[in-house]
């Protein structure tokens, strides 16, 4: 089996990853994790704190609170930035995990909101999210790059337009968090909401949100409830990070991140974009030869960000993915992925597209079969 | 020939249904082109593992691989329960000997 689908969830994972989440799990749960400076749990959650913000180049690892993955990192950001009586500006790029939270509060009256527009590569301009701020304007949200193109948006000229005009800046890093180098230090950004599972090589149901020192305890929470410490308060104890990990921690997909995040920073980010660009130009390259191909997004093999949506023409994507993965044994992504939107400005709408999405770990020889398997699909001609 | 079970996958975007079909045996070339008597049969057997698309005019569109026990359908909204009823009914008389019909 070859895997291509690491836009929707790592596979395979680095082995200090297995082995965190297994020790994890042999390890008694003597506590919540939350006391006690002897115990592994809370060492390990600490120190994935501290892991992301070196990742992150963020001063105060407190400022990173865990949550279930990016979905409801998101919707804490979008729920909790009290955005009510405001306009909001968001872009055609977006997943669902951010049009469908600001949608449901545009829909009940909360929120104004508009959709900036990107072009046929899935690029949106930051002057075009410029030119819609007016005085109403609470916050810009954006994706950092796209989970159907690849294509990867400019945080910094975004977060300076945002600064300039006292509005949040929201991102959404679940594709380039640890493929694409992020600095918050550099980078005026208010809440980033990152996925465990993807490129920080953790397991499903992790995931973070950074909340820059203003917004700390000024964002409402998504949830309260027990935080193992200070349970003689009614009320969420209004301390960074407790203030947003109510419940239990999932500690093994803590310990899973944490080995993940380790494994990105010992090789650093950007040889690990630089492999995956060299799979996805290897791919582009190829394709550039075929006409049967039409690929979506950024065509030049030298400036992918590490995935790549395509069509084969007079082959509905759905096909093409099924035969891809049931008689090539070959996993890719097939449909709309999440982010409808884009497809109307690429022309992939309604059907959407074939998404490949290399990580670290795949091969030369195995970005040679999949090229094979799709020359196959170009050329075969059906047996009516 | 049965089916087992059949799981619904997703709703389309186009109204239509997918639903993944198991069937009690492995799908045989045979079984293709009997199922593919009822519409516009494409078939691919020069790939890895062959595929077939079986497009039945109003009912429903059939697409799978030669050898799996399973198959994908994609039936229509106006009339899903009889095109699945109707494709059910196909199948079972796959096995059925043409002297007991």
């Amino acid at each position: 089996m070859i895997y291509l689908n690491n836009a929707a969830s790592s596979f395979p994972k680095p082995k200090g990853v297995i082995e965190a989440a297994d020790t994890n799990l042999k390890t008694p749960p003597f506590h919540s994790g939350r006391v006690g400076f002897e115990l592994q749990s809370e060492d390990t959650i600490e120190l994935c704190r501290q892991n992301l913000a070196r990742l992150f180049n963020v001063d105060n690892p407190q400022s990173i609170v865990f949550t279930s993955g990016a979905t409801e990192s998101l919707n804490l950001a979008i729920k909790g930035a009290r955005l009510e009586g405001g306009h909001v500006i968001t872009t055609a790029i977006e997943h669902n995990s951010i049009l469908r939270p600001l949608t449901t509060l545009k829909e009940v009256g909360l929120i104004e909101l508009t959709i900036v527009d990107c072009d046929s590569n899935g690029y949106v301009n930051p002057q075009s999210i410029a030119d819609q701020i007016r005085d109403e304007t609470k916050a810009i949200i954006v994706n950092h790059c796209s989970n159907v193109t690849g294509t990867a948006l400019d945080l910094k000229a975004i977060s300076d337009i945002a600064r300039a005009a006292g509005v949040l800046f929201i991102v959404d890093a679940s594709q380039s968090a640890g493929v694409i180098p992020i600095d918050l230090s550099s980078c005026a950004i208010d809440l980033l909401a990152f996925a465990g599972h993807k490129s920080l090589y953790g397991i499903p149901g992790i995931g973070g949100l950074y909340i820059t020192e203003k917004m700390q305890l000024e964002l409402e929470p998504l949830k309260v409830g027990g935080t193992g410490i200070r349970s003689d308060l009614l009320t969420q104890p209004k301390e960074m990070p407790l203030y947003y990990e109510a419940g239990t921690l999932n500690t093994t997909a803590i310990a899973a991140l944490n080995a993940g995040v380790e494994y990105v920073l010992s090789t650093g980010v950007e040889n690990i974009y630089n492999a995956r660009k060299n799979l996805c130009g290897r791919i582009l390259t190829q394709f550039a030869q075929m006409q049967q191909i039409v690929v979506y997004g950024n065509k030049n093999p030298n400036e992918s960000t590490g995935l790549l949506s395509f069509n084969i023409k007079d082959m509905p994507p759905a096909d093409t993915g099924y035969i891809l993965e049931n008689s090539f044994d070959i996993i890719i992504r097939s449909g709309l992925h999440c982010a409808p939107l884009i497809h109307k400005a690429l022309g992939s709408y309604p059907q959407g597209s074939i998404r490949v999405s290399p990580s670290v770990f795949n091969t030369d020889q195995e970005i040679e079969c999949f090229i094979d398997a799709i020359e196959q699909l170009c050329t075969a001609g059906a047996v009516l | 020939m049965n089916i087992i079970k059949i799981k619904e996958i997703e709703d389309c975007f186009d109204g239509s249904f997918i639903k993944e079909v198991l069937f009690d045996e492995a799908v045989t070339e045979d079984f293709m082109h009997y199922i593919g008597q009822t519409g516009e049969l494409e078939y691919f057997p020069n790939f890895a593992r062959p595929f077939y698309k079986i497009h039945a005019p109003g009912k429903y569109i059939l697409k799978g691989v030669i050898g799996n026990q399973t198959a994908r359908i994609i039936l229509y909204r106006h009339n899903i329960q009889q095109c699945e009823q109707s494709f059910a009914e196909q199948v079972i008389n796959f096995n059925t000997p043409i002297t007991a019909k």
